[in-house]
């Protein structure tokens, strides 16, 4: 299988991954320390979004669904609806945590604490509406 | 002939699924990262098709369609938007933009194949 070009593709992304995990962490970390400008929330956002595209591209249902959610209150926060309040921003770093953990375990098999992102991925929807349910924002391409 | 593709995409994953997909089916495929370096390949290259995703550093999608309609020679290239929005309101600016037709990411190959077909021909 070493000459699959697909094989060869999906160990791409998660090396892909890795890179954007780190930016997701260290602009989160920008934007608590006050540090963060516009780019910064844009690749914070672009992160999130680029390990949904590939995720998808590989049927990895579960990283998609939480990296959906992740990215729609992301781009509330780009587009200025939401204020990167600290509280926010402590939900973000632990959602960055359960989605880092989900694409371990696309790579390297096992399970993932359903639970816990079950509830972060509830937080981070109530977010953006609050009141919604996980369910009520998979949303508008999801 | 053999048609050439741009496709620009700042994920390398994509843009080796985009290269495998359109090979394939028997494309030449030249690529960019993003709408600057897009900007730049299209200095030296005249592709039949460009394939362009919204979301990019430096210049994204939306920037990237605008400044390729400013160039009389490049006016009338089909170009085709790949993003996972499906938002109403990004598919109009892209069209707005210069956009010729829209694709969701993940890409069914044969889908993307066809819209490319079709556009080019």
């Amino acid at each position: 299988m070493a000459l699959d070009p697909m094989a060869a593709i999906r160990a791409t992304f998660f090396v892909e991954c890795e890179e954007q995990l780190g930016e997701l962490e260290s602009g989160l970390m920008a934007m608590e320390s006050g540090a963060a400008d516009a780019e910064t929330v844009n690749a914070v956002f672009r992160a999130v979004h680029s390990i949904k595209g590939g995720a998808g591209a590989f049927a990895l249902d579960e990283l998609v669904r939480f990296a959906h959610v992740f990215e729609t209150t992301l781009d509330g926060v780009r587009a200025g609806r939401l204020q990167a309040a600290p509280a926010m921003l402590q939900i973000m770093l632990r959602a960055a945590d359960a989605l880092s953990d989900l694409v371990r375990v696309a790579r390297d098999g096992g399970t993932s604490d359903a639970e816990r992102v079950k509830a972060l991925a509830a937080e981070l929807a109530a977010l953006i509406n609050p009141g919604s349910s996980v369910a009520g924002c998979r949303g508008r391409d999801g | 002939m053999i048609k050439t593709i741009l496709t620009v995409d700042d994920s390398r994953t994509m843009r080796d699924m985009l290269r495998l997909s359109l090979e394939n089916a028997g494309f030449r495929v030249v690529q960019a990262e993003d709408g600057l370096h897009g900007l730049e390949v299209l200095a030296g290259e005249t592709p039949d098709v460009i394939v362009t995703d919204i979301n990019m550093p430096r210049m994204d999608g939306f920037g990237f369609i605008e400044a390729v309609r400013k160039d009389e020679s490049k006016r009338s290239t089909p170009m085709l938007v790949l993003t996972t929005e499906v938002d109403a309101e990004k598919k109009s600016r892209a069209k707005a933009a210069g956009a010729t037709g829209w694709i969701v990411k993940p890409f069914d190959p044969v889908k993307l194949v066809d819209a490319i077909r079709r556009v080019a021909s």
